[in-house]
C-alpha cells in the first residue's frame, strides 16, 4: 500500500467578483509547461474560506489558475463536491488536457452567471508506482454561498487572448442552513461498490437523477484499483451528467488503496479519510475504514469519530457511513466484528441512527441494533444498511438473525431527511422498488 | 370525465374533510404542528390520511413556509400509494405555484419520471399505477413469483407500454433470483423480442447472457454477448469484454469441476475394486472398508480443531474448510482401510500402494477444488492474492 503523507486536500478560490471574499496564497508552484513535475503535494491557503487545500504525495502543490489553454481545454468529466460547509461552499473539479491551466468558475444565484472565481490546479502522475498518465486537475472552491439557494455555474478558463473554453451551463442548490430553516428537507443518495460495474453505474446515476437528491455519499469501492485512472475515467464519465448537480463525496473503500487518484480527483472536507458536516438537518459523518495505518481505526479515526458525535448531540438526525459493514449477511465479507468493537460502541452511545456501508456487493437492511442486541424499533438502535450495489458483481447473502431484508441485487438508497421524520426508500438498478423504512423522532 | 377520475376526486375531497377533522392537530391553525401531525401519519403507514393531511396544510396557508413542503410531501406519499395521477397533479402545483423553493428542482425531476411512465397524454396512467401496485406488493416478498406473474400478464396485455422493456427485465430479473431458471430466461427471450431498437436492446441482450451464464449455457451466453457488439458505446463493449471473459472461466471452471466429480467417482471405484481384490470378494472388502484404519484418529481431532478455527471466521472459508475436512476424512478412512485390508491378507504391495497414494492425491485435489469452487471462493481468493490481506 502506497504510504502517504497526511497533507490533505483542496484549495479554494474564492476570488469572486462582487459578494464574495477574495483569495489569497501563501504557496504554490508554477504549474505551466516547462516547470519540473514535482509531486510532494502542497498546500494552498485561501483567505475568506476557512479551509486550505492539500494535496499529497504523488500530486503537486496547488497553484492559482493562470490564463493559459492547451490543445484540448474544454472541461471533462465535471463533479461537485465541498471542502467546506455545504450551506455556504461548493466546489468543482474538472479535468482538461495537461497544458490548460486556466482555471474559472462562471456562477451565479438562479440563472445568472454574474460572478466569477478562479480555482487552483495541479497535477499528479497516475497508475501503480506513478507509471501511468500525468493527469491535469482543475478544482475550484466557491465560499459565502447563500444557503437553500440554486445557483448557475459553469466551468472552463479564459486564454491570454482572450479566448474562452466553458462547459455548458450546470446548476446546485447549497443545503439549508440548520438555524434558519430549521425544517427544511434534504434528500440524499447512498451507493457505493461500483468497481468494474461501470454500465450499471451509468445506469444507476441516471435513475439517482431522477430522485434529484440534494446529496450523493459513496461508500467506497469506486474503483477495482485505485491507481487505475482508466478505471476512474468509466466512474466519472459515467456519472458526470449526475456529479455536475448534486455534490458527492465519499467513503475511501479498500480498493481505493489510498492512492493519489482517490484523494487528488474528490473534493471532501477536513482531511478527507475522517470526516463531518451538516446538511440541514443531517449530521453526516464519513470514516475510513481502510486507512494506510490500520492502527487508525482505534486510534485517530475512533477519537475523530467520538468528538464529531460529541459535539453533534443535538443534530436532528446522525448517520455515519463508511465502506467496511459492521453487520451484514454477505458471503463474502460478513460482518466487520474489529470494527464493531472499537467503532459500534460509540455508535451506541452517541445514539447514532443509520450507518450505510458498502463491501458486500449486497443491499441489506438490519432490525436496529444496540452492543449485541436486536431491537425491534428504531428507538431500540441504530439500523445498519449495506448499500454496496453499485455496479460490482454480485455476492451471496445469507439472512441472519439481524436481518431486516437482504437481497443480492444492483441498488441505491434515498433518505429524505427533515426534523422528526427519516424516510428510505432503496431501489434496484432497474428501478423497482427494494425496501423502505421510515423513522420518527419526537421534535 | 372517467368515472374513475370523478371517484378519485371524490374521495379526495372525502380525505381531506377527514383530515382536517378527523386528523386535526391539537393546536388548530399552527401550520407546523399541522404538518407533524401529517407526518406521523405517514410514519404510520396510514398514506391515504397523510396526503390529505399535507394537502390541507398546503390549502390552509399557500403562501406560508410550509405549503411547497406539504405539497411536495403530499406527492410522495402519492407515489407511495401508486396514484401517479395525483402524484403528477401535486408534482406540478409544486413546480407551477413554487418554483424558487427547494422543492422545485425535485418536483421537476419527479415530474418528467412520472410523465414518462405514464406517457405525455397519460395514456398509460392505468397501466403503470397497475405496475406501481405490483412492484410495491413485491417490496420485502421472499418470493415475488405471483407479482412476476401478474407483471407478466399486465405486459403480454399492453405490450406497447413505455415501461414494458423494463417491466419484462424486472420479469427475467425476479424468477431468476428465485430460481425459476427456464422462465426467467423466456423472460428474458421475450424482452429481447420486443426491445425497441438502442439502449434497451443492448440491456435486455446483456441481461439474457447473463441468465444464459447463470444457467450455465455458456455457448447460449457466449454467441448473444458477441452479437451485441457496436450496439453501445465504448463501455458497453468493454462491458462486454468482461462477460466473455467471466463465460471462459466459468467454462474452464465446469470443465475442471466435472473432472473432480469424475476423479472422485474413479477414486471410489479404484478404492472399492483393490479391496476387492485383496480381501477375495465384496463382502469382504466391504467388511475391511468398514473398519476405521489407525490414520483416522490422527486425523480426526486435528479436522476437529480445523473445522472450529474456520467456524469462527468468513462463512465461505468455514464452508470450505468443513468439505476439505469431510473429504479428507473420507479419503483417509478408505485408503487407509484399503491399505490396513492389503496387508492384513499379506498382499500389500507397491504398485497397490502408488495406486492409493494416486487415489489420496487425487481426492484431495478433487475435493479441494470443489470446495473452493462452492460459493465463488475462489474468487475471493484471487482478489486476497490481487489486493493483498484485508487487514480485519
Amino acid at each position: 500500500m502506497r504510504s502517504t503523507i497526511p497533507v490533505a486536500f483542496l484549495l479554494s478560490s474564492c476570488a469572486a467578483l462582487g459578494a464574495l471574499p477574495a483569495c489569497g496564497s501563501d504557496a504554490g508552484d508554477d504549474t505551466g509547461d516547462d516547470a519540473p513535475l514535482v509531486t510532494d503535494g502542497g498546500r494552498f491557503t485561501i483567505d475568506g474560506c476557512g479551509f486550505d487545500v492539500v494535496t499529497r504525495l504523488g500530486a503537486e502543490a496547488p497553484a492559482p489558475g493562470a490564463d493559459v489553454l492547451g490543445a484540448a481545454p474544454d472541461p471533462f468529466q465535471l463533479h461537485l463536491g465541498f471542502g467546506g460547509a455545504p450551506a455556504t461552499s461548493m466546489a468543482m473539479v474538472w479535468r482538461t488536457d495537461l497544458d490548460t491551466t486556466a482555471t474559472t468558475v462562471r456562477f451565479g444565484v438562479g440563472t445568472a452567471l454574474d460572478q466569477e472565481a478562479t480555482g487552483v490546479t495541479y497535477r499528479y502522475i497516475s497508475g501503480l508506482g506513478g507509471a501511468g498518465d500525468t493527469i491535469r486537475i482543475h478544482e475550484a472552491h466557491l465560499c459565502g454561498l447563500t444557503p437553500d439557494t440554486t445557483y448557475s455555474y459553469q466551468v472552463g478558463g479564459v486564454g491570454a487572448d482572450g479566448t474562452e473554453r466553458f462547459s455548458a451551463t450546470h446548476t446546485f442548490r447549497t443545503a439549508p442552513d440548520r438555524v434558519a430553516s430549521p425544517d427544511a428537507e434534504v434528500v440524499v443518495a447512498f451507493v457505493g461498490d461500483s468497481r468494474g460495474g461501470y454500465d450499471v453505474w451509468g445506469n444507476l446515476t441516471q435513475a439517482i437523477a431522477a430522485r434529484s437528491p440534494d446529496l450523493i455519499i459513496f461508500t467506497g469501492d469506486a474503483v477495482t484499483i485505485g491507481q487505475s485512472q482508466e478505471e476512474w475515467d468509466d466512474f466519472f464519465t459515467q456519472g458526470e451528467d449526475l456529479l455536475a448537480s448534486v455534490p458527492m463525496v465519499a467513503a475511501h473503500g479498500n480498493h481505493e488503496v489510498n492512492a493519489i487518484e482517490y484523494y487528488a480527483q474528490l473534493a471532501m472536507p477536513g482531511d478527507e479519510e475522517d470526516y463531518a458536516f451538516d446538511f440541514g438537518p443531517l449530521h453526516q459523518t464519513v470514516l475510513n475504514d481502510s486507512p494506510a495505518s490500520s492502527g487508525d481505526l482505534a486510534g485517530k479515526a475512533k477519537s475523530f469519530l467520538d468528538a464529531d458525535l460529541a459535539a453533534a448531540a443535538d443534530a436532528p438526525w446522525k448517520i455515519v457511513s463508511q465502506h467496511r459493514s459492521l453487520w451484514s449477511s454477505g458471503t463474502r465479507h460478513g460482518s466487520d466484528t474489529t470494527l464493531r468493537q472499537e467503532w459500534g460502541v460509540v455508535y451506541d452511545q452517541y445514539l447514532v441512527d443509520v450507518v450505510v456501508s458498502g463491501h458486500d456487493h449486497i443491499f441489506e437492511r438490519t432490525k436496529p441494533i444496540r452492543g449485541e442486541t436486536i431491537g425491534a424499533t428504531p428507538a431500540d438502535g441504530t439500523i445498519y444498511v449495506v448499500s454496496g450495489g453499485a455496479g460490482a458483481d454480485l455476492y451471496g447473502t445469507e439472512p441472519q438473525a439481524f436481518t431486516e431484508y437482504a437481497e443480492s441485487t444492483h441498488s441505491y438508497t434515498i433518505m429524505s431527511l427533515r426534523p422528526g421524520m427519516l424516510s428510505s426508500q432503496s431501489f434496484r438498478d432497474d428501478g423497482s422498488p427494494l425496501d423502505e423504512f421510515q423513522i420518527t423522532k419526537p421534535q | 370525465m372517467r368515472a374513475a377520475t370523478i371517484g378519485r376526486i371524490l374521495v379526495a375531497v372525502a380525505l381531506v374533510a377527514l383530515a382536517v377533522v378527523g386528523a386535526a392537530p391539537a393546536r388548530a391553525g399552527d401550520p407546523a404542528a399541522d404538518f407533524r401531525a401529517a407526518t406521523r401519519l405517514y410514519a404510520d403507514g396510514d398514506l391515504d390520511a397523510a396526503q390529505a393531511a399535507f394537502e390541507a396544510v398546503a390549502a390552509a396557508d399557500p403562501r406560508g413556509p410550509w405549503a411547497d413542503d406539504a405539497l411536495s410531501e403530499a406527492a410522495n406519499v402519492a407515489e407511495k400509494r401508486g396514484d401517479l395521477d395525483a402524484a403528477r397533479r401535486l408534482w406540478r402545483r409544486v413546480v407551477d405555484e413554487y418554483p424558487q423553493s427547494r422543492q422545485s428542482r425535485r418536483a421537476r425531476a419527479r415530474l418528467a419520471a412520472i410523465e414518462a411512465e405514464i406517457g405525455a397524454g397519460g395514456q398509460w396512467l392505468e397501466v403503470a399505477e397497475q405496475h406501481e401496485a405490483i412492484l410495491r406488493a413485491a417490496i420485502g416478498v421472499s418470493d415475488p413469483t405471483p407479482q412476476a406473474r401478474a407483471l407478466a400478464a399486465l405486459v403480454a396485455a399492453h405490450p406497447d407500454y413505455p415501461r414494458a422493456p423494463e417491466a419484462r427485465l424486472w420479469i427475467g430479473d425476479t424468477l431468476l433470483r428465485v430460481g425459476e431458471v427456464d422462465r426467467a430466461l423466456a423472460a428474458y427471450r421475450d424482452a429481447v423480442a420486443h426491445a425497441p431498437a438502442g439502449d434497451a436492446a443492448w440491456r435486455a441482450g446483456k441481461a439474457l447472457g447473463d441468465g444464459l451464464l447463470v444457467a450455465g449455457r455458456f455457448d447460449d451466453a457466449e454467441h448473444v454477448y458477441r452479437g451485441l457488439y457496436g450496439q453501445g458505446d465504448a463501455l458497453a463493449d468493454r462491458a462486454l469484454d468482461g462477460a466473455l471473459d467471466d463465460v471462459a472461466r466459468a467454462r474452464r471452471r465446469h470443465r475442471l469441476g466435472l473432472a473432480a466429480w469424475l476423479a472422485l467417482g474413479l477414486g471410489v471405484l479404484v478404492v472399492a475394486g483393490l479391496a476387492w481384490r485383496s480381501a477375495g470378494g465384496p463382502i469382504a472388502a466391504l467388511r475391511g472398508l468398514a473398519r476405521p484404519p489407525l490414520e483416522l484418529w490422527y486425523f480426526l481431532p486435528v479436522a476437529v480443531v480445523l473445522g472450529a478455527v474456520a467456524a469462527s471466521g468468513n462463512q465461505l472459508v468455514e464452508r470450505a474448510v468443513r468439505w476439505i475436512l469431510l473429504g479428507g476424512l473420507v479419503t483417509t478412512w478408505l485408503c487407509g482401510a484399503g491399505l490396513e485390508l492389503a496387508r492384513r491378507r499379506g498382499r500389500l504391495r507397491l504398485p497397490l500402494v502408488a495406486a492409493h497414494l494416486a487415489v489420496a492425491i487425487a481426492a484431495v485435489a478433487s475435493v479441494g477444488y470443489l470446495a473452493v469452487m462452492h460459493d465463488r471462493l475462489i474468487d475471493m481468493i484471487a482478489e486476497t492474492i490481487a489486493h493483498g490481506h484485508e487487514g480485519r
